[in-house]
């Protein structure tokens, strides 16, 4: 009955993609040349995963299981967000759909930290 | 926020360095190691703090939400440190210590794959769990629970969630390994599910238990149920039993498959059957009999049912799946397991509690008491990996070391020359058994009885013959004792396996076959638009569709030919609770002569035995049934009533 040992599980899970997704934003909002892209890269791989068959073993999956984007046209699009980081130039829709992934899983570490505490 | 992160920065900072100058010197090992890591992660917020202040990107105007959300999450995790970490190791106490004692012989006896020790804190406000941030694994144990035997099995379960959270260590990988397999498992099965839910256009309220179910068994589900078969695979029955323990304390419904509080933990029927499986699987199928049984004796009692839509949360092919990997993750980290003979003074003297507890005894609470403290006293004295035990005499170690079996303790009390029914009544754990038989039994009328042709009648004597089976078993309700106990549903004649499928909705308990054609095939009609043939019943096929009943189905009357090892398997399976067939060719006339005085008997309060032996006697033929029973019903008790008038 380890309820705590199953939410620190799941918020260790969580911060992870909150630092890989922040450190992509900061990377993409800086200018052209300010450096190498590394989170922006490995986010963009994970991503692009999604639009295979073989998605649920990907390791974004957690993000298609957070946001219930079980849909296949959701996934795509998922996938398209991932094509934009790799490529380099991000449109701006990219970067909007990064922060709005960043709120949520912020959101998430939030409440479950909360739990944690309740406990 | 630039003026506010230049003030609560060098704040943060200070806090940080105050708790690194806290950190008490003079620890125990476990505590030691837990004090490194809070040192280690302490540095690692201080450096954290620093990039936030100095970070050129990161303080750049466009970048003030990602800074604001860095900046939450370091303080987060330095509330972790200081209200987790430093908190035990503050109040640490002596039964502490005796508790982190205790953890390291059974460390060392299972084979534990971590090197350093976890801790071991009694600060728990709730039940057991472990924190597994920062690789603290403290685990902790509600003070109450820490001066009894009976929930201490629990400790294993939470030394697997470090296995899980651990990412370098080699030996641990295999497990890990299990738990992404399983992920991957349950993300394709109930994608599919969803898929064809989709496909269907029915209710939404599917889809999106669907989708609930498939987040909470990637998120939670699966991590709990390997641990929950780590401990099994490492401890033995003891943690099935404290499982039982504590849902008999707390638990309102062990089917919850809807609503719970927080969806984090599978449903506890779930887990039981998991861990049954487990215990099969390594040898204690005498023990799973008898937890099975109590188990079903608090279903009866908390008077809960299945849901159809349970079994499609709770897929009993998917729980198999997941014990068979979680066996081959555990198995591959070379764990030490609790299998019959298996050393291990702890696991064993846990297990010897459970065994105790059921005995009838005046005081277990006494036995408990005393048993602890020695336990207790062999943690505190002897070295961990040696060999000598203080505080026991030499035939309690000798019989500590390995877990009690029934099958051991009957041949301790076994006769000379005992008959088998002999051996039966005469051991204890089988009166036991009885006494659970005689209260599975007990449900509540009406039994609805199903009558299940292969046939409806084609042929010139078939025509006759079902209907005439049929009326036998009609008759024989209608005349007996307890007519009003008993409910003939409509039979199904001509059954499909979508007509069997769907013979849930009965209810039925006791569940009537009767065969096809002349030779009283066990098969089914395969209606493919013009062309009608029939299939045989294969056992795997018929133990899944009964498994999957939501009621379970009591007794099973295998009326057809060669049907004896289907009516084995199916006890075998345990999806019944008894099944008789008959090993060769059965004529019509015994089959309906049976059937009558077989129903008539039952009807009357006979028991199970009795009736099928007045029923075979009375078809005066050289043809003979099968009676197949679980281990835990004895079928010279079972009674769907007791006899007598009302």
């Amino acid at each position: 009955m380890s309820e705590v040992g199953l939410q620190a599980g799941l918020y260790e899970e969580l911060h992870e993609y909150a630092e890989l997704i922040d450190g992509a934003l900061v990377e993409l909002k800086g200018s052209a040349d300010a450096g190498p892209k590394h989170c922006a890269e490995e986010l963009g791989a994970m991503l692009v995963k999604l639009k295979t068959d073989e998605w649920q073993v990907s390791p974004a999956r957690l993000i298609v299981v957070l946001l219930s984007d079980f849909n296949r046209l959701r996934r795509l699009e998922w996938a398209k967000v991932g094509e934009g980081l790799l490529s380099g130039h991000p449109s701006s829709d990219v970067i909007t759909r990064l922060e709005r992934l960043a709120a949520v899983l912020e959101l998430e570490q939030v409440n479950v930290m909360s739990r944690l505490k309740d406990l | 926020m630039d003026v506010y992160f230049d003030k609560a920065i060098p704040q943060m900072v200070a806090r940080a360095r105050h708790a690194l100058d806290s950190v008490p010197s003079r620890l125990s090992s476990e505590l030691t190691v837990l004090a490194q890591k809070c040192v280690t992660e302490l540095n690692s917020v201080l450096i954290k703090l620093d990039r936030l202040a100095t970070d050129s990107r990161l303080c750049e105007p466009q970048n003030r939400e990602e800074r604001l959300r860095e900046f939450q999450r370091v303080v987060r995790d330095l509330d972790y440190i200081q209200n987790v970490g430093l908190a035990a190791i503050e109040r640490v106490s002596d039964h502490d210590q005796r508790l982190n004692h205790l953890v390291q012989h059974i460390r060392e006896e299972i084979s534990y794959p971590l090197p350093l020790p976890p801790a071991v804190t009694t600060i728990s406000r709730d039940y057991f769990y472990v924190h597994t941030r920062f690789n603290f694994n403290l685990v902790c144990v509600p003070p109450g629970e820490k001066g009894s035997l009976l929930h201490l099995p629990d400790l294993y379960h939470e030394l697997a969630h470090p296995l899980l959270r651990e990412r370098n260590i080699s030996r641990v990988q295999p497990f890990k390994q299990a738990l992404t397999k399983v992920r991957d498992l349950v993300l394709s099965h109930f994608y599919v599910e969803l898929q064809e839910q989709e496909r269907q256009r029915g209710p939404d309220v599917f889809k999106f238990y669907l989708e609930r179910w498939m987040q909470s068994w990637f998120r939670f589900w699966s991590v709990e149920f390997l641990c929950d078969l780590f401990a099994i695979y490492t401890v033995g029955p003891a943690f099935a039993w404290a499982h039982l323990h504590l849902c008999a304390k707390r638990t309102n419904d062990p089917f919850e498959f809807r609503e719970t509080p927080r969806d984090s933990h599978p449903a506890d029927d779930a887990r039981m059957q998991l861990m049954l499986f487990a215990l099969d699987r390594i040898g204690f199928t005498d023990e799973a009999n008898l937890i099975d049984a109590r188990w079903q004796e608090l279903l009866i009692t908390l008077s809960t049912n299945k849901e159809p839509e349970y079994r499609r949360c709770y897929p009993r092919d998917l729980i198999a799946a997941v014990e068979n990997l979680a066996f081959q993750g555990v198995a591959a980290m070379n764990c030490s397991f609790a299998g019959p003979g298996a050393p291990g003074y702890v696991r064993g003297m846990l297990n010897k509690a459970w065994y105790e507890f059921w005995q009838e005894r005046p005081s277990y609470g006494d036995w408990d008491k005393e048993q602890t403290e020695l336990l207790y006293q062999y943690c505190d004295t002897t070295p961990v990996g040696g060999a000598v035990k203080v505080g026991f005499q030499s035939e309690d170690k000798e019989s500590l070391v390995t877990p009690i079996r029934k099958t051991d303790l009957a041949e301790r009390r076994r006769p000379q020359s005992p008959t088998e029914a002999e051996v039966t009544f005469e051991n204890p754990t089988a009166e036991l058994i009885t006494d659970i038989s005689t209260n599975i039994n007990h449900l509540s009328p009406p039994f609805t009885i199903l009558f299940v042709a292969g046939d409806r009648g084609g042929g010139q004597r078939n025509q006759i013959q079902i209907p005439r089976e049929f009326d036998s078993v009609k008759e024989a309700i209608r005349g007996c004792d307890h007519r009003e106990a008993f409910n003939l549903a409509n039979p199904i004649l001509a059954a499909t396996h979508q007509k069997l499928v769907a013979a849930y909705r009965d209810r039925p308990a006791i569940l009537h076959f009767a065969g096809h054609g002349d030779d009283r095939s066990l098969s089914f009609i395969s209606d493919q638009g013009l062309l009608v043939s029939h299939t045989p019943v294969i056992a795997e096929q018929l133990a899944t569709i009964l498994s999957n009943f939501p009621d379970r189905v009591h007794l099973c009357v295998l009326n057809t030919c060669d049907s004896a090892t289907v009516a084995q398997h199916i006890v075998n399976a345990r999806v019944v609770d008894a099944a008789i067939g008959w090993p060769a060719k059965l004529s019509d006339t015994v089959a309906i002569a049976f059937s009558r005085v077989l129903y008539g008997s039952l009807g009357d309060g006979l028991t199970l035995s009795q009736s099928v032996t007045l029923a075979t006697q009375s078809c005066g033929s050289d043809e003979k049934p099968h009676l197949h029973t679980n281990m835990d019903v004895n079928p010279n008790a079972f009674t769907f009533v007791k006899r007598g008038k009302h």
